[in-house]
């Protein structure tokens, strides 16, 4: 469906890669060191890492250092976009969808 | 950080009873679903979008010559109460969401609809059940809608 915002556009493009929706998956319960999602993952680790720097550029994930390690986490503020585009989206259905009932004859 | 509530909440008054508003909103999607751009995945090719109201049903939107592009599947239905959707327009049923649609009749002519979209996160304990294994992340969310829906 039509999105307007950059910003939605690049969160939207970038949870259309099955791969990339997987990491989402991994990181849903706790943040993760790179070398831990990509355990979890049937492609290389450079891949994974390729997948995480669309994500943290799309604003869904988040990155800090700890020792030698990146730890990555889901960035719920990246969703704003997201959320913001669906509550606009269900306005105007619902909006559609009382004019149309309410115009009907009754019976 | 700003905290983003994962969580999309409509509500709606209509002024039909119940049993209309169910029908239309769910068998009749076609009557009403505004197919501009903004709402469809054929963008501008669409002619039509139906819900078949049962569990397993499909939600799709077709065109004047037999494209069909499916936007989700009714988890549940309890006509004329509610409706349970996993929603993944114009892309795969992995990263479904959740729509729960309520419909409450307030007297004989008019219908309270609520509209909640979720789905996008789970939460707390059960994020780490999911992550050991016992359940998916979508069985998740059905069970939870499921039991909403029932209880």
């Amino acid at each position: 469906m039509g999105y307007q915002a950059d910003t939605t556009l690049s969160a939207l493009d970038v949870l259309g890669d099955p791969m990339r929706r997987r990491i989402l998956e991994v990181l849903l319960g706790r943040p993760r060191p790179v070398a831990e999602i990509a355990a979890e993952l049937p492609v290389s680790r450079p891949a994974v890492s390729r997948h995480l720097r669309l994500l943290k550029q799309a604003g869904l994930v988040s990155d800090t250092a700890q020792g030698t390690q990146r730890i990555y986490r889901i960035d719920r503020a990246g969703f704003a976009p997201v959320i913001a585009y669906w509550d606009q989206f269900w306005d105007e259905a619902l909006s559609a969808f009382k004019t149309r009932v309410e115009a009907r004859r009754d019976g | 950080m700003k905290d983003t509530d994962l969580i999309v909440r409509k509500e709606i008054v209509i002024e039909r009873g119940i049993d209309e508003t169910f029908r239309v909103f769910t068998e009749e999607l076609g009557e009403w679903w505004p197919l501009d751009a903004g709402h469809s995945v054929l963008e501008g090719d669409a002619v039509t979008a139906a819900l078949e109201a049962r569990t397993g049903g499909r939600i799709y939107e077709s065109t004047a010559d037999g494209r069909e592009a499916e936007w989700g599947s009714v988890v549940a239905v309890d006509p004329p109460h509610g409706i349970t959707i996993r929603w993944h327009p114009g892309y795969g049923r992995e990263l479904g969401t959740t729509l729960v649609v309520r419909f409450e009749a307030i007297g004989n002519a008019v219908t309270r609809l609520e509209l909640v979209h979720s789905g996008w996160e789970v939460h707390g304990s059960d994020a780490e059940r999911i992550h050991s294994g016992y359940t998916t992340g979508w069985d998740f969310v059905l069970g939870e809608f499921g039991r909403q829906l029932a209880g």
